[in-house]
């Protein structure tokens, strides 16, 4: 199985060669967009954060795990997953970046997500061919994301609570993740294991969805975006979640922060489940790595706000007055 | 994020904070802040006017560490 330096190297040639095939005013947007993301850069850690989604692991562990019953996937083939990773990953973010923008006159994120599909598709042929199982399960996936944003976006726009039911609607956003390992699944014949695969995704993007909900939780609410974080801790109750994280120590527990780490570990639970179904043990070091991460939320943010609030009260503009 | 005014804050506090992570930690928690400023001298006015500013700095300090957090996520999909 090839390793986390192998994989950066094949998921940067193809972002390369997708920047080379573009022309220059989405390719000024595309070098824009890996820059947000930390992509195609020399650091690693945004690439397999045990918090983020492990975008270009997954294909390989499903390979890993087929290669361990005599179904090998060939280096190239693997190549290729991993550059529709990168470019399928790019594509929603470019249409989410264009969903999130104040005017939505510029057009450039739509431009750029046409081209990413685009090139995601070319490799996608290479891998899978004209397999119609594959096409069909595509075109379902696509069309759930497309419903799913457009769910998205009418909540956006009225404004309006958003339930746990909701926010697991909402993750339909998430399925086109499945597609690297899908075509990973078609191309070996063992296409069975697909429900195993949705349910992994599924439950690890929960996972890191909450997560992300709770340490965006004042940019959303600056943005008037709504959440199922926002609704769960309460909007105006989140000035007063400093108060819960300061008192945080042995035996006592951070009250509504802890709550949404239990939340977010119920799903990473299930997401575990998925892998072990799956038989994905390649992923077991990084299940683990997420787990601790989750359960440290609650004592990490209570050493930042310490350290932050010590640089903050002792910093160089205080001391003037008194 | 809007700046506090920290000038506000006692030079006595500052210094305090300054030279001793422990006091400005003390000053965070709200079960121990007031035993921390009990021995400063300060008036009940300035100890008023003092409350709201720490609080407003403590929240300041709570989103400075919750973006902390945020920057380590890599691959996400918001």
């Amino acid at each position: 199985m090839i390793d986390r330096q192998e994989i950066k190297i094949l998921v940067d040639r193809h972002l390369a060669e997708a920047r080379k095939a573009m022309l220059p005013r989405v390719r000024k947007a595309f070098d824009s967009l890996l820059q947000e993301r930390r992509l195609l850069q020399p650091d690693p850690a945004p690439y397999f954060a045990a918090l983020g989604h492990p975008l270009f692991e997954l294909p390989v562990w499903v390979a890993g795990r087929l290669n361990d019953e005599g179904v090998q996937t060939p280096v190239e083939t693997l190549a290729d997953v991993l550059g529709i990773s990168a470019l399928g990953y790019l594509h929603a973010r470019a249409q989410d970046d264009w969903l999130d923008g104040a005017s939505r006159e510029d057009p450039t994120p739509i431009a750029l997500a046409e081209s990413l599909l685009a090139l995601c598709n070319r490799l996608l042929v290479s891998v899978v061919g004209s397999s119609s199982r594959f096409w069909g399960f595509y075109c379902e996936v696509l069309n759930d994301y497309a419903e799913s944003l457009l769910h998205t976006d009418e909540l956006r726009r009225r404004k309006a609570p958003v339930s746990r039911s909701t926010f697991e609607q909402l993750l339909a956003q998430s399925k086109p993740l499945m597609i690297p390992s899908a075509a990973v699944l078609d191309r070996a014949d063992r296409w069975e294991l697909c429900p195993h695969l949705e349910e992994f995704v599924f439950s690890a993007t929960a996972a890191a969805q909450l997560y992300n909900d709770l340490t965006d939780i004042y940019t959303d609410r600056q943005m008037g975006q709504r959440t199922w974080t926002i609704e769960a801790i309460g909007d105006s109750e989140a000035d007063q979640l400093w108060i819960e994280v300061a008192g945080i120590s042995e035996g006592r527990e951070g009250g509504r922060i802890q709550e949404r780490v239990r939340e977010a570990l119920l799903f990473h639970q299930r997401s575990a489940q998925a892998a072990q179904t799956l038989g994905l043990s390649a992923a077991e070091d990084w299940l683990a790595d997420r787990r601790a991460a989750l359960e440290d939320l609650p004592r990490s943010l209570h050493a930042n706000l310490r350290s932050a609030f010590v640089r903050r009260i002792a910093g160089p503009a205080a001391g003037q007055g008194g | 994020m809007p700046e506090i005014n920290l000038s506000a804050i006692p030079g006595s506090v500052v210094l305090r904070a300054q030279e001793d992570p422990d006091f400005a930690l003390q000053l965070l928690n709200a079960d121990s802040r007031e035993d921390a400023l009990s021995g400063l001298g300060l008036s009940d006015e300035q100890l008023r006017e003092l409350r709201p500013i720490l609080d407003e700095v403590a929240q300041m300090s709570f989103q400075d560490a919750i973006q902390q957090l945020r920057d380590q996520v890599g691959v996400s999909m918001k």
